[in-house]
């Protein structure tokens, strides 16, 4: 390659990186811009501590948190969160780190949890345990990775689990181990 | 000193009697590994569906669907396997092939149906039902029972 042939390369090269550069900052530019928006889109309205809330009846459900953030949007974010959720005279105690919730005229939605959850089902002495908990709906409930659940002499692993409070099932999909004492 | 003896003695053997428990204890898992299982603690039954593959002490299972049903204190009343039942002897390789094979906790009897067959190196046997007791780990084969055994390149049927 002659002389000319090179400085036309590395000028090519040169166009290339410069454009890919700018984009890249831009693009940079466009998130930190695009940050303070979403935050002043949820507008914080209080930090509670020792929050509390339950269902008009006050028998459906009972949620309790150590902190939670109450936003204008009507979402709220738990720290610390205990969750007793009542169906067919069965107790579901529920139980994590941080969750994510909607509440208008004290009825609840998009209730999604995270970090080490736990679930108790007294009725059929059922223990899960999770990483993601999402509610379906009041009588449903998906849990997503690391799925651990025990029963008295048994053991099951899955990478998915459903919980139907209503009927009292539970489906396990995705590399379904399980260990069971006879 | 004799006293000393004995009370080391004693330990010794509790610790041996509580070792034995403990393997006993670990002999009596299953393990049971599937696509997916769904259990209902109200009718208090469950079922595992796709590659279902069961490991207790010194066998396998493998079939397509296992279904269950178990007590109030979540012990095993009976197992349903079905599906391309595959039965298996770890220390011997002897196999057994069914349709379906049904476990009963009380006798503790595994009983496979649907055409089965005992295969074992070339010999095999076909009979309307195989019995594998898991106490005795025996088989017993009933019910217009044929045998095809090979013996020094020979064939022979045995009725």
């Amino acid at each position: 390659m002659n002389f000319r042939g090179f400085a036309a390369l590395f000028l090519i090269s040169a166009c290339f990186l410069t454009v890919y550069g700018v984009s890249l900052i831009y693009s940079k530019y466009d998130q930190l811009q695009s940050t303070p928006a979403e935050m002043k889109k949820r507008n914080l309205i209080s930090e509670i501590t020792h929050f509390k809330r339950s269902s008009i009846s006050g028998r459906e459900w009972e949620i309790y948190a150590s902190k939670a953030f109450v936003y204008a949007d009507k979402s709220i974010e738990l720290a610390n969160f205990a969750f007793k959720l009542l169906n067919k005279n069965h107790i579901y105690s529920i139980a994590g780190e941080s969750a994510a919730l909607v509440l208008s005229d004290t009825e609840l939605s998009n209730f999604k949890a995270e970090g080490n959850i736990s679930i108790i089902g007294e009725e059929h002495n059922l223990k899960a345990f999770t990483q993601v908990l999402t509610l379906v709906d009041k009588s449903k409930a998906l849990m997503e990775q690391e799925v651990l659940v025990e029963l008295p002499n048994v053991l099951i692993k899955s990478l998915k689990a459903e919980i139907n409070f209503a009927e009292s099932k539970v489906s396990f999909s995705g590399n379904v181990w399980s260990k069971i004492n006879h | 000193m004799c006293g000393l003896k004995l009370i080391i003695e004693m330990r010794l053997r509790i610790f041996l009697l509580a070792f034995l428990v403990v393997i006993t204890a670990e002999r009596h898992d299953w393990i049971i590994q599937a696509d997916n299982l769904g259990v209902d603690l109200s009718k208090e039954t469950f079922k595992y569906q796709g590659s279902v593959r069961v490991e207790g002490e010194d066998i396998q299972l493998r079939c397509d669907r296992l279904e269950g049903k178990f007590t109030k204190d979540n012990q095993i009343e009976q197992l349903i396997a079905s599906g391309n039942v595959h039965l298996l002897k770890i220390s011997d390789g002897t196999q057994v092939l069914g349709d379906r094979a049904v476990f009963d906790n009380r006798t503790k009897k595994v009983t496979v149906l649907g055409q089965p067959r005992i295969l074992k190196e070339k010999n095999s046997i076909k009979a309307e039902e195989i019995i594998y007791d898991l106490s005795t780990k025996k088989f017993e084969a009933r019910g217009s029972v044929e045998s095809l055994i090979f013996e020094d390149n020979k064939t022979q049927t045995l009725p």
